[in-house]
């Protein structure tokens, strides 16, 4: 498995990004499937987990 | 999202009206379901209160599908609710260790596909919140603490103030902790 950045994702989720880290990292996402499977894994867990 | 070419059923206003806690609403599910479940669970095996406590939970997860899942029911919502029920119930049974089910669950009269579609996507999903709960636990005391503040929902400075740390190091042990939690539950899901 190769190494996610989960300190972008988590600021990606937590809308921690400017609007040009926000713009790289959606072109990130569209070209990497792993990165977008854990990046919405991470935004399910967040919503899940917040409610429990 | 793909287009979705179904319909909402007019019976949405029960999900809805959970969802906004509206006391007419909530009394009339209970008035008109709530007698049809009784008499399933104590056909098979169960008492008054077991089906109470089933009803009740049936309640909570359709809410939380409605809250989180923006659920859109394109059935009619006793045949949804029953069947959350039955399956409640019989999965009770067997916990128990009683497997004696006299009338199938799945036997209901005018059910579509898309009850049961609905019921499974409400049931994958209690499964998948398990998991996340499970595998929240095995992390570490510090982690736990971590993102129990982080998703409380208060301003991250002031979660930081009370952690006594810094902002830049509480994004960071967020991330990381995250990141346990996430690498946790893929390599459960890879399993089953």
């Amino acid at each position: 498995m190769s190494t996610l950045d989960y300190d972008k994702i988590s600021r990606y989720v937590d809308g921690e990004m400017n609007a040009e880290e926000l713009k790289a990292f959606e072109e990130e996402l569209r070209l990497d499937d792993e990165l977008r499977k854990a990046t919405s894994l991470y935004k399910e867990v967040n919503d899940t987990l917040k409610y429990k | 999202m793909a287009a979705t070419t179904k319909t909402t059923h007019i019976d949405q206003r029960y999900p809805d009206g959970l969802l906004q806690n509206d006391t007419v609403i909530v009394k009339e599910i209970y008035e008109r379901f709530s007698a049809k479940v009784k008499h399933y669970v104590m056909q098979n095996n169960g008492s008054e209160d077991d089906a109470a406590d089933i009803f009740q939970e049936a309640l909570i997860d359709i809410y939380q599908q409605a809250r989180h899942k923006a659920l859109q029911l394109t059935c009619p919502f006793e045949a949804f609710l029953l069947l959350i029920c039955k399956r409640k119930w019989l999965n009770e049974l067997k916990k128990r260790g009683q497997h004696r089910v006299t009338s199938e669950p799945e036997k209901l009269s005018n059910t579509g596909e898309d009850v049961f579609a609905l019921a499974d996507q409400l049931q994958l999903q209690e499964d998948k919140a398990r998991l996340f709960v499970a595998m929240f636990e095995k992390l570490g005391g510090r982690c736990r603490e971590i993102i129990r503040w982080c998703l409380s929902g208060k301003p991250q400075e002031e979660i930081a103030a009370a952690l006594d740390v810094s902002y830049g190091y509480l994004r960071k042990k967020k991330s990381e902790c995250m990141a346990d939690l996430i690498k946790l539950i893929q390599s459960q899901q890879q399993i089953s």
